[in-house]
């Protein structure tokens, strides 16, 4: 019961807190754990790939939804959130900087434009090894019971290569378009890094993404920063993560974004002023 | 028969070409295998693109085996083919556009990457924003953000705090867009981290009532905060404490009695210490400190109000009297100062609704001051004489200041409503002890010999405000009511004791000179303005009313007024009728306006002594014109305007009033005082985010015509003021300019400023009159520069220079001042944690007779510890006892000693308590 009143006290909290948000706009209270005890070194990373996600200027990491982080290694690839990762006292008890370099002590906030909001493209983790994609899905706030997984053959965009070119930070791309569970992509990648992948589950390029976008501009990534340190690829322990179909992790995910009190719940809440917590209109980005 | 031979042409030529066409676009495959130099398949994939393009038109993964099948299609003659993968790199062979096997046999090679990173510009432009990113500009040794504004290129914080953002000072300052401090932007300044600042943005053109956007243009500059998010919605605490031990001063805690003579500023231990609370959140917002010390810092400037929020009524209730203090070095007061000084100050703010909010302001300062100095004067007494004084002072300075305000704000897209209930209350005195000795040097030598001086000034004073401003959107036009009243009060006393006044004793009955002044000022004023827009015009209509009641009694004791009154009591009332009228043109980047408002100007005097009652009205017209142009980064305006002013409370009192111990004043002429001024300046500025250039170049000239001159005469030191029916006429010229540059070059930024000023007026010393020109020429330039960034060497310096000479009728009188600071400091970053910092100031003035150049040096060394900072202060390292600054006013000259806090060492520990 108590648990209960906090969580609608904090969704009163955020629903108070402004409903502009292009983005986390479910206003879903971030994840409290990650699984396992201590994460464990798989691999390591021979190139680290920043992407902005969801920015509206580039150049100020404020104004991101999140900062995507892929890291590739000899056997494994992996996307994650450089915010989240950074953030995670458990991960790096003694180094809780940003990429500013700031140190703070505050309490535990994700970076980009809405630090204390939960979306599964920051939170989920996505590992590709031997041709095959597993999806780690890190449930916000409460929900912790519904965190899951779920692995499929890494998804092959079918790309039509265009002959349109341009350089970005220094890099000759050239564009290429597809259509992907739903959604028109337009990507630019480079041939001068000979990596085959890009932000999230996007890949198979001759060359690195560097910049992708669907056609409603909904959800785009751009390439932020690019360095070749030598770094171990982490992972946690998620064996306690139930097995789903993606099919079941995406409604799951999308019924959340809408009304996360419902999921919690099992229907709609109403805040001790009478208040009924409404559903929000939301669109992921794979749509299939 | 043609028909069928056409038909077979057609046939024909339409087989041929599309054979041709089929032969350009045929389907080309190249297979092979990518192997590496052991002939082991490696993991790649292969592209090819037309050779000379760069396009890659296909592309194929190798297999386990390694084999790739490329398939496309190009009328091209030759390939590139192209085997990459992490391990080998781009491995490229150029073939010929035909199917065939390609193997390629690459050499393990690690790729090669030039590694990127999208660096935030330390200033980014969006529109009329700039955005200039704290971490930029930051260095290690700096605390606050006010450490951090310092040395973004553009902004200026002057030693009072007050900022300018290309020259022009700043009219609003918010953080997290509310604007929380009211105007007291130097608590925000002066306590919040600089690390928890993500941004400082300037906004330009900054309009703050919404409902006003689109339709008003400012040129009104504001600054904004932009927090980081983890320093938001959180409670910060800071804590700082700290003793030290000065080389000389008695032991003694609490202020000191005033002693005569020359005795050590400041007493030992030294003590400082603060507690900042500080909450920003999102509706809610708070920021609650004590700071106090005796060390000389003069915490009270973080309590200047730069601004005012709103046009809230002026009071001020007349009082032209001051006890004479020991006259400033010129020197920052922390070398000067023996204080005792506690603040303590709550601002809160919280939005009560979308568009509304709440904000409560209470300042409280305590202090007690004790200066010594002594100063002499050599002032012009007549062409062949001059009159010189000495004058030891040591003062003590009791400050008790109370001021509050409350104020509400709506501000919608549709209609603004503000409130302010304003509150001042103080109750101050000095007490000085002196030694006064004057003598007359010319053809009639007098010695007026010596005496000691008793000043003791009680100044309490209570002013309380509301303001009331509506402004409503119909339809495309904009009502604006603006409703201010307030009312002030000071029952002020200035008793004074002087020797010599013991032998007139029997003559006047009285030991001391007293002078009482209870003085009323009661404001009140109500403007409305109704703007039409029409297109590109902003036509605006107005009715001010303003209502400005005087009411001043005063008594003079012991002062020997010969035929004239030593009593005051009157009122003196303005009354003011405008018709306001202001019309503006603004399209692209122009505005042009116009304004010429109609004053029905009425005063009436009751001069209860006098038995005078008497009133006068008069239709004043003040024209102004101002015309800007914007652009791109560059920003022009011309301006004039006119204006006349009749009357003062200054101009109006027939009884002596005591200024000061040695001078007294009446100021009552039949006819009214009136003042005619013409002003004009012109100014072109250069801003440009992307190149960290900033520059403003300002002219202007200014006339004056009164019908009215202040004339002095000398009674042995003392001096007595009358205003004479003569009419007098000044004029000034001014240029000056601000340039500043920042470079990414190791993190450099230049700045250098300068003016000219010629000024001419007149002066009426014992019934003559003598002509005054002055001219005035001041550079200065500074920088600072990063050399060597693993070492983290910081070097700044900044020199100035300023010349003026008087010339007077007759006599040469000329003499030219020449004044000079240079200041270098430098601070070493040993270690991450540790900062040490070194700073030498020079003051040169070439008419000190004595040391011309003072110097000064301070050391400081901060360690941080955890979430501790330790730091380590040695002032005044060449142990300065005294200095002395010279000034000359064209006809005087003023020498100023003071007397100097010895040098000392100050431990001080800072922490986050949350």
């Amino acid at each position: 019961m108590n648990n209960r009143l906090i969580t609608v006290i904090l969704a009163l909290a955020a629903v108070c807190g402004g409903a502009y948000a292009q983005w986390k706009q479910g206003d879903v209270p971030p994840s409290s754990r990650r699984g396992g005890i201590a994460p464990m070194a798989i691999d390591t990373a021979l190139v680290t790939v920043y992407y902005a996600f969801n920015a509206t200027d580039i150049k100020d990491e404020n104004t991101y939804i999140d900062l995507g982080w892929l890291q590739v290694g000899k056997q494994y690839t992996k996307y994650s959130s450089y915010f989240v990762a950074h953030s995670d006292s458990i991960y790096k008890p003694k180094q809780i900087k940003n990429s500013n370099g700031e140190s703070g002590f505050a309490s535990r906030t994700f970076g980009g434009k809405y630090p204390s909001r939960w979306s599964e493209y920051q939170f989920d983790e996505i590992y590709i090894k031997d041709g095959q994609l597993t999806e780690y899905a890190i449930m916000p706030m409460n929900l912790d019971r519904e965190c899951c997984q779920y692995t499929e053959p890494v998804p092959k965009q079918q790309w039509t290569l265009k002959d349109e070119q341009q350089t970005i930070h220094g890099y000759h791309c050239q564009k290429a378009t597809c259509r992907w569970r739903g959604r028109d992509y337009e990507a630019w990648f480079t041939s001068e890094i000979p990596i085959q992948r890009g932000p999230w589950k996007f890949g198979g390029l001759p060359g690195l993404i560097v910049k992708i976008s669907d056609a409603k501009k909904e959800y785009n990534f751009e390439l932020v920063k690019l360095e070749r340190v030598k770094r171990p690829i982490m992972q946690w322990n998620f064996s306690r993560f139930k097995k789903v179909k993606r099919e079941n992790m995406l409604k799951l995910q999308k019924k959340i974004n809408i009304n996360w009190l419902t999921v919690l719940y099992g229907g709609k809440v109403t805040s001790l002023e009478g208040n009924t917590f409404h559903d929000k209109p939301y669109s992921p980005m794979e749509l299939e | 028969m043609n028909i069928r031979i056409f038909r077979v042409i057609f046939i024909m030529t339409a087989i041929v070409a599309g054979l041709g066409l089929s032969s350009a676009h045929a389907q080309t495959i190249i297979e092979g295998v990518v192997t590496d130099s052991l002939g082991q398949a490696v993991d790649a994939y292969v592209t090819v693109s037309p050779k000379g393009t760069g396009n890659i038109i296909g592309f194929a993964d190798t297999d386990a085996k390694g084999h790739y099948k490329l398939q496309f299609k190009s009328a091209i003659d030759s390939v590139v083919v192209t085997a990459a993968g992490m391990a080998i790199g781009n491995v490229v062979r150029v073939v010929a556009n035909r199917s065939q096997r390609v193997d390629i046999r690459a050499r393990q090679k690690a790729i090669e990457l030039k590694e990127v990173s999208v660096k935030a510009d330390k200033i980014r432009q969006h529109g009329d924003t700039l955005n200039y990113t704290v971490g930029a500009y930051q260095q290690q040794g700096d605390r606050v953000i006010g450490d951090v504004l310092k040395r973004m290129p553009g902004i200026e914080v002057s030693e009072s705090g007050a900022i300018k953002f290309n020259g022009k000072a700043i009219k609003k300052f918010y953080v997290e867009d509310m604007d929380l401090l009211q105007g007291r932007y130097g608590l925000a300044t002066n306590n919040i981290n600089a690390s928890d600042v993500a941004t400082v943005q300037v906004l330009e053109h900054h309009q703050p009532i919404k409902a006003l956007q689109d339709k008003s243009l400012t040129d009104d500059v504001a600054i904004n905060l932009k927090l980081k998010n983890a320093a938001k919605g959180t409670v910060a605490i800071n804590t700082m404490m700290g003793g030290g031990w000065q080389q000389s001063g008695p032991w003694r805690i609490g202020s000191r009695p005033l002693t005569d003579g020359q005795t050590v500023i400041g007493s030992n231990p030294l003590w400082t210490a603060e507690v900042v609370g500080m909450y920003f959140a999102k509706k809610r917002q708070n920021m609650t400190l004590y700071k106090g010390n005796n060390t000389g810092d003069d915490v009270s400037r973080e309590l200047t109000e730069h601004y005012s929020n709103i046009n809230s009524v002026g009071l001020y209730p007349f009082c032209p009297m001051n006890a004479v203090l020991p006259n400033g070095s010129g020197l920052p007061q922390k070398r000067t100062f023996d204080n005792h000084s506690h603040i303590a100050t709550i601002n809160h703010l919280e939005k009560v609704g979308e568009d509304s909010e709440i904000t409560m302001n209470v300042a409280y300062h305590h202090d007690n001051i004790r200066r010594e100095g002594t100063s002499e004067s050599d002032r012009f007494f007549t062409d062949d004489s001059r009159l010189l004084t000495t004058e030891t002072l040591t003062s003590q300075t009791h400050l008790n200041d109370l001021s509050g305000n409350l104020r509400y704000m709506w501000n919608a897209k549709d209609g603004f409503l503000a409130n302010v209930i304003k509150f001042d209350g103080s109750w101050n005195k000095d007490k000085v002890k002196g030694f006064l000795a004057s003598q007359l040097n010319g053809p009639q030598y007098v010695n007026y010999g010596s005496e000691k001086t008793h000043q003791h000034f009680d100044r309490p004073s209570l002013a309380v405000s509301n303001t009331t401003n509506l402004i409503k959107n119909i339809r495309s036009h904009t009502l604006d009511l603006h409703f201010s009243v307030g009312y002030a009060q000071r029952p002020n006393t200035l008793t004074v004791g002087i020797d010599s006044l013991n032998a007139q004793q029997t003559v006047f009955n009285s030991q001391y000179y007293q002078q009482d002044i209870d003085s009323r000022h009661i404001n009140a004023n109500f403007h409305t303005n109704y703007n039409f827009h029409f297109g590109y015009f902003t036509l605006s209509y107005g009715i001010i009313a303003n209502a400005s009641l005087h009411g001043i009694e005063t008594a003079l004791d012991g002062f020997d007024t010969g035929n004239y009154s030593s009593r005051n009591d009157l009122w003196y009332n303005t009354y003011e009728l405008t018709l306001g009228q202001h019309y503006k043109w603004e399209r692209g980047g122009w505005r042009i306006s116009l304004g010429c408002p109609l004053n029905l100007y009425t005063q009436t005097l009751d001069d209860r002594v006098r038995d005078d009652k008497h009133s006068y009205t008069h239709l004043l017209v003040s024209p102004t014109f101002s015309t800007n142009y914007v652009w791109r980064d560059w920003s022009g305006n011309i301006g004039a305007s006119y204006y006349k002013n009749v009357g003062d409370p200054g101009g109006i009192y027939s009884g002596y009033i005591m200024n000061n111990y040695r001078s007294f004043q009446r100021s009552y002429v039949e006819q009214l005082s009136e003042t005619d001024r013409i002003g004009t300046n012109a100014s072109i500025g250069y801003r440009s985010a992307l190149n960290a250039t900033f520059f403003r170049l300002n002219a202007s000239y200014n006339h004056t015509r009164d019908n009215q001159i202040y004339g002095y005469t000398y009674q042995g030191a003392t001096s007595v003021v009358q205003a004479v029916d003569q009419a007098t006429t000044a004029d000034s010229y001014n240029l000056s300019f601000d340039f500043s540059k920042g470079f990414d070059w190791l993190q450099t930024t230049i700045r250098a400023f300068g003016g000219y000023g010629h000024s001419h007026s007149e002066q009426l010393i014992a019934d003559q009159l003598y002509p005054f020109n002055s001219r005035t020429v001041s550079i200065g330039a500074g920088g600072t520069i990063t050399p060597l960034p693993w070492l983290n060497f910081v070097l700044s310096s900044g020199y100035s220079w300023n010349s003026s000479y008087t010339d007077s009728g007759g006599s040469n009188l000329s003499r030219i001042v020449r004044t000079a600071t240079q200041r270098l400091s430098m601070n070493v970053y040993v270690t991450k944690q540790m900062t040490l910092s070194a700073a030498v100031e020079d003051n040169y003035n070439n008419l000190t007779a004595i040391g011309r150049h003072a110097w000064f040096g301070d050391i400081k060394a901060k360690y941080k510890l955890g979430r501790c900072d330790l730091e380590l202060q040695l002032n005044n390292l060449f142990d300065q006892r005294h200095y002395t600054r010279v000034t000359y006013s064209g006809l005087d000259i003023y020498t100023n000693t003071s007397q100097l806090r010895p040098r000392n060492i100050l431990v001080i520990v800072r922490f986050k308590l949350l």
